[in-house]
């Protein structure tokens, strides 16, 4: 399922690409067409981006904390007169939406950790205690993870047969196996160019070195 | 982004962008190498690529979906726009916190298209905010309320501003004055020390350099901050700010007769502005 149409596109800055009409809002801080269009095309992707984060850090607020943590994100994009909209310098959708989600985490990120400082007595979760409790609740992955705590990742890398890709295949390893990313939310990423099949693939592969190196036949 | 291997360093963590620039697949073959070798072995920036592929999938799952409609839903309840306003709860603390947003960044296009000259920069910007920054008195600052609710974002726009100016500001005195505005109070103090330096020092320079002592407040502070206003009334008695902060002080030490003494020096020179009525208020208060 994609981005639903609640804010469909109509206004302004409909002709522009996302990088132009980001970097327009920024320098027409009050011109609110732009905006509109702004809302229309980023509001409802901000919000999820907060809300993925909320679940990564394992919080579950009500509506009325979410919607004042997109408008944190609206007054972070806005500070400074709205310099780092107008001073952007990528030209792609991708790096567009990649900037809102960096705004999101850490806008998110920070209300609670000020969250937190305001309560001393409360316990203070971080994001990388929340994925650490996560993993080790894997359980079924704790002997691939044990396994890559101690093995010579470099041997590993030198082992696979696809020497130009290598460095890839075992960071597509241990993206899977240690931070539990699914084979399709890898492959929906340009950067690592595989489909999920090949995912797949590379995954079998490194999976019957290791077995090889710890003297174990593949099954 | 710039694209050179030397960014991503020798065991230096990665910077976000180049994340996003890995996952685009945008980086040159040389670059993203390096940045697989760190990732391999940065626990901390694998993590930290890990969070970010599963905030930006494009994918969205059922749950998700009703999350962001629910929070959406809210929203227009809400009658929210894109600009902000955290966790206002009345229209009144709304209509301060926009207004507030809206002359902060007027001020801010206003000054860079240079209709403003440099000494009256500071004045515009607090005349047009409906709050002012902190309770002490900066000279030539025009009267505004202090608001006990003011919200975080009102200090941030200030800050944001101060920051800014106080870049381009050339002055000593100046560039202190933006960052005391700013809250940054040892920067200030010491800009300000060296135009308390000048030979021909003003009044209005030591009153600032005072109020920065007095809202540092730090061990000894409070006898500075006390001496930078006696020697701004030594050159000019009927200096107004300094008798306003000389009271705060003396109130705050709970130099209460003291305090009560100053504030009706500041009434018998002034009895009608917004300062002379949040005098009277004090010295009400400290007899209670």
């Amino acid at each position: 399922m994609t981005e639903a149409g609640r804010f469909r596109r109509h206004g302004q800055g409909d002709d522009l690409s996302s990088a132009q009409l980001f970097r327009q809002c920024g320098e027409r801080l009050t011109d609110v067409a732009l905006w509109q269009s702004f809302q229309e095309r980023f509001h409802w992707r901000i919000t999820t981006y907060v809300i993925r984060t909320l679940s990564i850090l394992r919080r579950n607020p009500d509506r009325d904390t979410v919607c004042d943590l997109v408008q944190e994100v609206y007054l972070r994009l806005l500070q400074n007169n709205g310099r780092s909209m107008s001073g952007f310098r990528e030209e792609t959708d991708f790096a567009v939406f990649a900037f809102l989600g960096r705004m999101s985490m850490r806008a998110v990120s920070d209300h609670f950790r000020s969250q937190q400082a305001g309560k001393r007595t409360a316990e203070i979760i971080s994001i990388d205690d929340a994925r650490r409790f996560e993993e080790e609740s894997k359980v079924e992955d704790l002997d691939i993870s044990s396994i890559l705590s101690w093995i010579d990742v470099a041997r590993l890398i030198e082992a696979d047969p696809d020497r130009r890709n290598a460095t890839r295949n075992v960071l597509i390893f241990k993206l899977h196996y240690l931070e539990g990313l699914t084979v399709k939310e890898i492959s929906q990423y340009p950067g690592f160019d595989l489909t999920e099949g090949a995912i797949e693939v590379v995954l079998k592969n490194l999976r019957m070195q290791l077995r090889k190196k710890m003297g174990r036949s593949d099954q | 982004m710039v694209n050179r291997q030397s960014d991503t360093g020798n065991g230096e963590c990665l910077a976000e962008d180049l994340l996003s620039g890995y996952l685009e697949g945008k980086l040159t073959p040389v670059l993203k190498a390096a940045c697989e070798v760190h990732l391999i072995g940065c626990d901390e920036c694998r993590q930290k690529l890990a969070d970010f592929m599963r905030i930006l999938q494009p994918d969205i799952s059922e749950q998700e979906m009703a999350a962001v409609n629910a929070a959406v839903v809210r929203w227009e309840q809400r009658d929210l726009r894109a600009i902000p306003s955290r966790q206002v709860r009345s229209w009144k603390r709304v209509y301060f916190a926009l207004a507030t947003l809206a002359a902060v960044l007027v001020m801010g296009v206003l000054v860079l298209v240079g209709v403003f000259s440099a000494q009256d920069r500071i004045q515009q910007v607090l005349a047009a905010s409906p709050d002012r920054p902190f309770e002490a008195e900066m000279a030539n600052q025009p009267y505004r309320p202090l608001k006990q609710t003011r919200g975080p974002e009102t200090d941030r726009e200030f800050a944001a501003q101060a920051k800014e100016m106080s870049k381009q500001a050339t002055e000593a005195y100046d560039i202190g004055r933006w960052r005391l505005l700013g809250k940054e109070y040892d920067s200030a103090i010491e800009q300000l020390q060296v135009a308390a330096n000048d030979p021909g020092v003003s009044s209005e320079v030591l009153n600032d350099l005072g109020v920065a002592y007095l809202l540092r407040d730090e061990p000894g502070d409070p006898d500075r901050a006390k001496q930078q206003f006696d020697l701004a009334l030594q050159r000019d008695p009927k200096f107004l700010p300094a008798l306003f902060n000389l009271g705060l002080l003396y109130d705050s030490t709970n130099k209460l007769e003291d305090a009560g003494r100053v504030w009706q020096q500041y009434l018998d020179l002034d009895s009608e502005s917004g300062w002379a009525k949040e005098v009277r208020r004090n010295k009400e208060d400290s007899k209670k």
